[in-house]
């Protein structure tokens, strides 16, 4: 019997789980590790900030749904993993401490043969003074609970601008280092949306600002899109949709600090600057969730198995380079850790090699650049990619294990742009490979025949499908396995 | 923590950029053809099909 433990149940966790569970026999365990007792579909936290779609429409318990699955759950956080077990016992464990209830707190043992790393983020507000809804003055959409805070605060403005009052917008990114600019865009422009539609648009002022080089970065390096007899950077297309919306924009900042209704930042240029706001939604930076490792002595190997910013080495090539020697086959493709092979990290957990976006500092020395997105359906690609590898050697397979370099991979996304079945819009977008590959693609990094993006109504419909069959999906509903990722 | 500038006054307020000028805006035919509900249609089902080569050339391989 071999047991898999897969610590966390976002997206490339619970896919990893689910497929897991499919693939081996009833001999085997699958056990999930999550200290939220319920299922997040974050992509839909968008609307539930601005007020569309209620908090229970995003989430759903994960112990009834596992129960069914035959997958064990575990409602606690990871605390330090132990791959040579302990001076006792070599079988390696994970120390858990729940947060279920009366036991919360309580920590103890979960053994396993195989573990897949997929905690996803810490959400690092505290690296900007300020920032942060817990304790701070600014607003998020990260998980859903903070989407439901958000959208009571904007139906506050919403209330003022209806008593005659103006009011200012801001939204992107609360730290030069973050990732996950598609998530903010996607808010900027369904807020934009959304007070046309509560006719106060006219009072609002909406001002974006991030870390992003230029607008439709994405930390991802932005796009070029073949369009009307060119090939033209997302830049172009990015900023003629905030142009159109009448949204205003700072690039290449790094916010410093957030105090209430200011902000103050910094420019590439060394600039200080600051701006007032009446709400504003800034994503933090992201982080490791700060695991430790210990061998068998008891002694720590947390820099053996985590790179410094405490997300988990996998099979990249982590040499220091220069943005002119990254190669897209710097990027992992089996996701096992170097020193234990029956470890892997999957999703957000695992450290990227480098960035995407070209790497830049101000003058004053502050990295101001975009690191680099890896969630949504290439975190589930590759979570399921590591469930096949574990099962295939459970299994005493000798097939080599399975790749999924996001070097190899493409991905689809849909940004939504107003919800409305008649009038929404979203931007449909296509990129192979997600890692630009100037070797294979020596003009863009990327195959522009593939590569593909378009504005329209059709891309709201394709979103709300989406909401509805991976909530399907991750329900592990009839035909679950079918739906791809 | 980064470098600030001690006192507030030092800091330049925001003003919006005149780059935002030079913007490409959309002609009112392309701002009505991408909610046009026939056209629309068509476009599904066009990305779908774009997607789905995505996914199916994407996915892990051994």
């Amino acid at each position: 019997m071999a047991r898999v433990v897969i610590l966390g149940a976002g997206v490339s966790g619970h896919t990893a789980a689910s497929f897991a569970r499919r693939w081996l026999g009833k001999e085997h365990s699958v056990t999930v590790v999550s200290p939220k007792p319920t299922y997040n579909w974050i992509p839909s936290n968008i609307w539930v900030g601005i007020g569309l779609m209620p908090e229970h429409k995003v989430v759903f318990e994960l112990a009834p749904v596992y129960a069914k699955a035959g997958i064990e759950f575990v409602q606690a956080k990871a605390v330090s993993i132990h791959p040579e077990g302990s001076a006792d016992s070599s079988s390696p464990y994970v120390v858990v401490e729940s947060t279920l209830g009366t036991s919360a707190g309580t920590q103890t043992r979960v053994p396993y043969d195989y573990l897949i790393n997929a905690t996803g983020p810490k959400l690092k507000f505290e690296a900007t003074p300020g920032l942060g809804p817990e304790g701070g003055n600014s607003y998020s959409v990260c998980t859903e609970s903070h989407a439901t805070e958000t959208s009571h605060a904007l139906d506050e403005s919403v209330a003022r601008m209806r008593r005659g009052e103006k009011q200012r917008f801001l939204v992107g990114t609360g730290h030069g280092m973050c990732t996950c600019q598609g998530a903010a865009f996607e808010y900027i422009v369904n807020l934009e949306f959304e007070l046309r539609r509560r006719k106060v648009r006219d009072k609002a002022e909406i001002v974006w600002i991030s870390n992003e080089y230029e607008l439709g970065d994405f930390g991802m390096g932005g796009m070029h899109l073949k369009y009307g007899g060119y090939v033209t950077p997302s830049k172009i297309f990015t900023e003629s949709l905030f142009a159109e919306r009448g949204l205003h924009w700072i690039t290449r900042s790094h916010v410093q600090k957030v105090d209430p209704g200011r902000a103050y930042y910094e420019n590439l240029e060394g600039d200080q600057r600051q701006i007032d706001f009446d709400f504003a939604m800034l994503l933090p930076p992201f982080s490791g969730v700060g695991m430790l490792a210990q061998d068998r002595q008891g002694t720590d190997i947390t820099s053996r198995l985590f790179a410094p910013n405490g997300f988990m080495k996998v099979d990249a090539d982590y040499a220091s380079k220069s943005y002119e020697e990254w190669r897209a086959r710097d990027w992992p493709s089996t996701y096992q850790n170097p020193s234990y092979d029956n470890v892997f990290a999957v999703g957000i957990a695992f450290a990227p090699p480098h960035a995407i976006s070209r790497p830049r500092t101000s003058k004053t020395g502050t990295a101001i650049s975009p690191t680099p997105p890896r969630t949504g359906m290439p975190s589930a690609i590759i979570g399921k990619a590591v469930a096949r590898t574990i099962v295939n050697r459970i299994q005493g397979s000798s097939k080599a294990p399975q790749r999924a370099s996001m070097a190899e991979m493409g991905a689809a996304c849909v940004a939504s742009a107003g919800a409305n079945p008649f009038t929404g819009t979203a931007a449909s977008m296509v990129v192979y490979p997600i890692v630009p590959d100037f070797e294979r693609y020596p003009d863009y990094g990327r195959d522009t025949d593939l590569t593909y993006g378009e504005i329209g109504l059709a891309g709201h419909w394709i979103k709300i499908g989406l909401h509805h069959l991976f909530l399907h999906k991750a329900k592990l509903r009839p035909g679950w396995a079918m739906i791809p990722e | 923590m980064t470098n600030q500038a001690t006192n507030p006054a030092e800091r330049q307020s925001w003003r919006p950029s005149e780059e935002e000028r030079f913007a490409t805006k959309p002609t009112g035919w392309t701002r009505f053809i991408r909610v046009f509900l026939p056209y629309q249609i068509w476009r599904y089902l066009v990305i779908n099909l774009k997607m789905m080569r995505i996914i199916f050339k994407g996915h892990g391989h051994s």
